[in-house]
């Protein structure tokens, strides 16, 4: 434009000097559009990890190619990836394939959608650019922590003959019940010769069987609940990683990180879409079965809770339920749980604090949620079930306590 | 890890900091080159307008600063002189840097050796015409 005003100004006014002075102008822009050889065509890809440690090191690999002729690429990285508050990234377009990698946030656990990146090429000085082309970016798994929780040992199975707890069932295992003398039918590897020699007769070692100890964590995760209660009235917005299901789905995973470590076999059962659950197993691959599960739950208020399947829960195995028990639903399926399986625990994950509503009706309202809410987690616990909040430090203790009462009853 | 990992960072504010600064001279060189004596009112007209060719440097900001001091130098009639290479010389430095300004955005940051050809081409174009400029300043009337 300016070339085409100087030429008219010179013409007009007949001032060779308004041409000589936009020569140097002249002379760059010439220079800059004859360097260009070729048009560039941009494609852009973007290699995100599948799955990645919460706090931990990730890495996104972006790749620009098609640079032919190009001078300058200019990268909008998607947000989360790449630094803090610089989104934008110009490289030297210096070959036709330009890689780059970058840093993935990961301070937050769950399934991370970073959006999409943006890539345009410009060339001669930025006086020619392709337009922007786009590449969506998939999602990133982020497990959730685990945090270490000092947990009793679970009581056996009744069922199996393999496991590292001891049982009161007679049977082939590894923890001595007796010494007797041998009969018509005992195993002679079973003999106890040093035994044997001192009394002069044959005896035997008479042991009990081993066995496992399940553990099933049951998740309910219809809510999302923040410490403001006019915020539970929209149901489907998640709270984060502050709401009651963030807490629910650490807790789970510390849990099972626990009981894992200690050779039991654990569980994960999904009160709001069962199919989703997690098998009872043992093992590093099965905490990481579970935390790839917990990290993929959103909270959806538009599941309804179907029928909880028993048979999901093995016979003899801890129940850990892991709910806000802001409504009935839980009721039945805890009452049940606590009639066919030994040890139920109830975890509460509301937030510790509310803040109520300000409003006469709305706050009336409130308090009556809570009220049922604490008639029902009191009648859980008369029913036997133990019920706590969330407090790894806690847990534990409160386990070993009924554990004991248990004994001593 | 996060790019540009190694050598010399320059910003988009670095950009659009030199732009404002290269038409803030480019103005005041086209008044000062034309005889006239700088107002203080004209001098903050001055600094209001380079920021706005900073602010906005894919608007038609810069182009206008442009045909500007081409007008003011011109009004002025002082023929060939030094003020005339001066205003030439920061006339294509404003109109590359604006160009740059309107690819980077101002949060980016950006490989010094991204902006290594047009900082070359700058140079070889300078390189040839200021000489030119030169003589004809001097043999012009």
């Amino acid at each position: 434009m300016l070339f085409v005003v100087s030429a008219g100004m010179t013409l007009v006014f007949g001032r060779p000097a308004i041409a000589l002075m936009v020569l140097p102008l002249a002379v760059g822009t010439a220079l800059a559009v004859a360097g260009g050889q070729g048009e560039p065509r941009p494609r852009l890809r973007v290699e995100m990890p599948s799955m990645a440690e919460v706090d931990g090191q990730a890495a996104a690999l972006i790749s620009v190619s098609g640079l032919e002729a190009a001078e300058i690429v200019v990268l909008r990285l998607p947000y989360g990836i790449g630094p803090p508050r610089a989104p934008y990234v110009v490289l030297a377009a210096d070959s036709p394939d330009q890689q780059l990698t970058v840093t993935v946030d990961t301070s937050r656990w769950g399934m991370r959608d970073f959006g999409a990146a943006g890539a345009r090429v410009a060339m001669a000085d930025g006086l020619f650019s392709t337009p922007v082309v786009i590449a969506h970016t998939a999602p990133v798994r982020i497990l959730p922590p685990v945090r270490t929780v000092d947990v009793p040992e679970l009581p056996a199975r009744s069922a199996g003959q393999v496991g590292a707890h001891r049982t009161r069932r007679p049977g082939d295992g590894s923890e001595l019940l007796d010494v007797r003398e041998f009969r018509p039918g005992d195993r002679v590897r079973r003999i106890d010769w040093r035994v044997s020699a001192r009394r002069g007769v044959l005896h035997v070692r008479h042991t009990a069987i081993d066995a496992d100890a399940d553990l099933v964590i049951c998740l309910d995760t219809r809510y999302d609940l923040t410490s403001d209660v006019m915020s539970w009235h929209d149901r489907s917005s998640g709270a984060g990683q502050s709401g009651s299901l963030g807490v629910a789905i650490g807790a789970a995973a510390s849990l099972a990180a626990s009981y894992l470590r200690l050779g039991d076999r654990v569980g994960l059962v999904d009160l709001a879409v069962p199919f989703r659950g997690v098998q009872p197993g043992t093992g590093v691959r099965q905490l990481m079965r579970i935390r790839w599960h917990l990290a993929g739950i959103v909270p959806d208020a538009q599941l309804r809770r179907r029928t909880f399947d028993e048979g999901s829960v093995p016979r003899g195995a801890a129940v850990v339920v892991l709910s806000s028990y802001i409504d009935g639903q839980i009721d039945p399926l805890v009452g049940t749980l606590a009639r066919t399986h030994r040890d139920v625990l109830a975890i509460d994950v509301l937030p510790d604090t509310l803040t109520m509503p300000a409003d006469r009706a709305e706050l009336a309202a409130a308090r009556l949620v809570l009220a049922e809410r604490a008639d029902r987690l009191a009648a859980l616990a008369r029913r036997g079930v133990l019920v706590t909040r969330w407090d790894p430090g806690l847990i534990g203790l409160l386990m070993r306590r009924r554990q004991r009462l248990r004994r001593s009853a | 890890m996060n790019p540009p990992a190694g050598g010399r960072v320059v910003s988009g504010r670095d950009m659009r900091v030199l732009l404002g600064l290269g038409s803030a001279g480019l103005l005041l060189a086209a008044v000062v080159g034309a005889g006239y004596r700088p107002h203080p009112l004209v001098i903050v007209a001055l600094a209001v307008a380079a920021v706005v060719v900073a602010a906005f440097p894919a608007s038609p900001a810069p182009a206008a600063a442009c045909v500007i001091a081409v007008f003011l130098l011109l009004a002025g009639d002082i023929g060939f002189t030094v003020w005339f290479v001066v205003v030439a010389a920061l006339l294509h430095s404003v109109h590359a840097l604006a160009g740059l300004a309107e690819i980077i955005p101002a949060g980016a940051r950006a490989e010094a050796a991204a902006l290594a050809p047009t900082g070359r081409r700058w140079l070889q174009t300078q390189a040839v015409t200021v000489p030119i400029l030169i003589v004809l300043a001097a043999v012009l009337p």
